[in-house]
């Protein structure tokens, strides 16, 4: 009985209409983050003047811009539900920006270049994709496997060594990461491009209406015609695809190509997508939430620096907001039903 | 009397060991509501799944409008008309009530995107079509009552505007409020000229809005009526004894 077992969900008291009908435009949840967001940044403005700086400014958005974008994908995962998570955006940035810069060297073009690295994503994504959809792996497993087999090629590649011969199109690679679009820095330009099309797409089009389905009851979806693997594994190359275009950039900005780069990152991916909302049982959570989470992490990073706390502190300052901000949600919950 | 809309005939189906279903026979006709009763492990449910395509049956034949048919996947049986609404629902309920409805059947608008303003004035159309009373559409489904969320799962199945529509239980889990809502509903249906295949183990339900009513015992057909020439009383002693006096006793164990 596949059916009963997968139709069902926890059950939980209707809620009342008023809350639901609020709740249509932007979710409760992003509606807090974002009101979170605004009481963070003024606090730390308070605090420091000099964050809100434009400079300043531009250099928070800057430094969150690749998390953000790499999100939009990982959003993607996640809410197709089934466990959906994808462990490996950090090697997978790497082993992107890593092949890029090595075809460059090799004088290759700029844009063959930045192809081929977004095709070495691609293929890690469909290669998570078709681990879960087809041989039924728990995605938790293939996509940790890719982060090592990723983080690993990436090795390869590089020797170990740092890539900072870019060949005949370098200073038109290093513009693309490290230019600015009138004031705005590239990234924070990727960025919002990043997020606009990935609200766009899922909220849209059938690609997004699909996968925000499948994560609320695949068997329900299956039974209504959606392919469900279809829209798993186009998610997983999405997010192999954005992941490793976004380590291009990033080693773009640093003008080297190097194994290391997005190591662990996915750790501050996952971080976004949770404080912002993106429940990790999958269909709940958006994109602008996303963004709110990355810009969130991003400010109270910044704010510890401005005021002088050791950088040591930052992953423990990260990890605890991901457990506050999922503590808030359960007892907003809690108060919503009570 | 017209073509019937589907007779199924001499269906067997075995799980293993255990013979689920041996020659039943059941027929249903345009417009009408057929009650399919029968305690637990009658075949009710088996002889449903195999009418839709999500089982195949082992034995028998099977006829849609007078010609023969043969469903390998609940998609088939849906290009014929055959819709069925499962006991859980099977509704997304992260999702508001429009895109329930037409789950997987977005309708677009120009360059792909999804036409959000129609698919929601379709689905008010066709809750106000079928009376549900859902105050808006777009409402997460879940926010509503047992009773609206079936409704909705009912809603959806007639999206496809199917001729044959089989409901397994669907007010099982209901408040009596909720039950009469949904019940109104499918009676309502007649209306449409869709027929209706109602699964139920609760016999006023059945006599409520049925025309006739099947009685399944241990996988075999006992006996089909007509409601208005039975009484709840009389379908009751057939579900318990198998239509044979003193047959609870003598007959071979429930198989499942």
């Amino acid at each position: 009985m596949r059916v009963q077992q997968a139709g069902r969900t926890p059950a939980r008291a209707p809620a009342p209409f008023h809350r639901a009908v609020g709740a249509s435009a932007l979710g409760s949840y992003e509606a807090a983050i974002y009101i979170a967001l605004l009481l963070v940044v003024v606090a730390v403005s308070l605090i420091a003047p000099r964050f809100l700086s434009p400079d300043n400014l531009f250099e928070v958005a800057r430094n969150f811009s690749f998390i953000t974008a790499v999100g939009v994908g990982e959003a993607m995962v996640i809410l197709t539900g089934n466990g959906g998570i994808d462990l490996s955006v950090g090697s997978v940035m790497g082993l992107g920006g890593v092949v890029a810069t090595k075809l460059l060297g090799l004088g290759a073009g700029l844009l063959p270049a930045i192809a081929a690295g977004i095709g070495a994503g691609w293929i890690c994504g469909t290669a998570n994709g078709l681990l879960v959809t087809r041989a039924r792996m728990t995605p938790l497993i293939p996509t940790l496997g890719m982060l090592s087999i990723a983080h690993g090629l990436s090795l390869v590649i590089t020797q170990g060594y740092p890539l900072t011969d870019l060949g005949r199109a370098g200073p038109a690679f290093v513009a693309l990461g490290a230019g600015y679009v009138g004031p705005v820095p590239n990234p924070v330009v990727y960025m919002f491009l990043v997020v606009a099309s990935g609200w766009f797409v899922l909220t849209h089009t059938p690609l997004g209406y699909n996968i925000y389905a499948v994560g609320g009851n695949a068997e329900a979806s299956r039974l209504s015609g959606i392919d469900v693997d279809r829209v798993r594994l186009v998610a997983f190359m999405v997010s192999g695809a954005l992941a490793a275009l976004s380590g291009i950039l990033l080693a773009a900005r640093l003008s080297v190509g190097d194994a290391t780069t997005g190591q662990g990152e996915e750790l501050n991916v996952i971080a976004a997508a949770v404080i912002g909302g993106v429940s990790l049982l999958g269909g709940q959570g958006s994109v602008l939430g996303l963004f709110a989470g990355a810009a969130l992490i991003g400010v109270l990073l910044n704010a510890m620096v401005l005021t002088g706390v050791p950088a040591f502190w930052q992953q423990v300052v990260i990890g605890s907001t991901i457990i506050v901000a999922v503590l808030l949600d359960r007892l907003r919950l809690r108060l919503a039903r009570a | 009397m017209t073509t019937p809309l589907v007779e199924m005939r001499q269906i067997d189906k075995r799980f293993g060991a255990v013979q689920a279903l041996r020659g039943v026979d059941l027929t249903l006709q345009p417009g009408e509501v057929l009650g399919l009763v029968g305690d637990n492990a009658a075949g009710k449910s088996t002889l449903m799944k195999i009418l839709s395509g999500a089982l195949q049956p082992d034995g028998g034949q099977i006829l849609f409008r007078g010609e023969p048919v043969r469903f390998a996947s609940p998609a088939e049986a849906r290009r014929r008309g055959i819709e069925m609404v499962y006991q859980d629902f099977a509704l997304c309920d992260n999702l508001d009530v429009a895109r329930n409805v037409f789950l997987g059947r977005w309708p677009l608008r120009a360059w792909g995107i999804v036409d959000r303003a129609a698919m929601q004035r379709a689905a008010e159309a066709m809750l106000r079509r079928l009376r549900i009373d859902i105050p808006a559409v777009t409402l997460r489904v879940r926010a509503l009552s047992g009773g609206r969320r079936q409704s909705v799962a009912i809603a959806r199945a007639l999206s496809f505007d199917p001729a044959v529509l089989i409901l397994d239980e669907p007010t099982a889990n209901l408040s009596p409020g909720a039950t009469q809502e949904v019940l109104r509903v499918v009676a309502g249906l007649r209306a449409h000229g869709v027929g209706v295949i109602f699964i139920s183990h609760r016999l006023q339900e059945v006599f409520e809005i049925g025309d006739r009513v099947t009685v399944l015992k241990q996988g075999r057909h006992v006996a089909t009526c007509r409601v208005r020439d039975a009484t709840e009383e009389e379908v009751l002693e057939l579900i318990v004894t198998g239509g044979r006096p003193g047959a609870g006793a003598g007959a071979p164990p429930p198989a499942g």
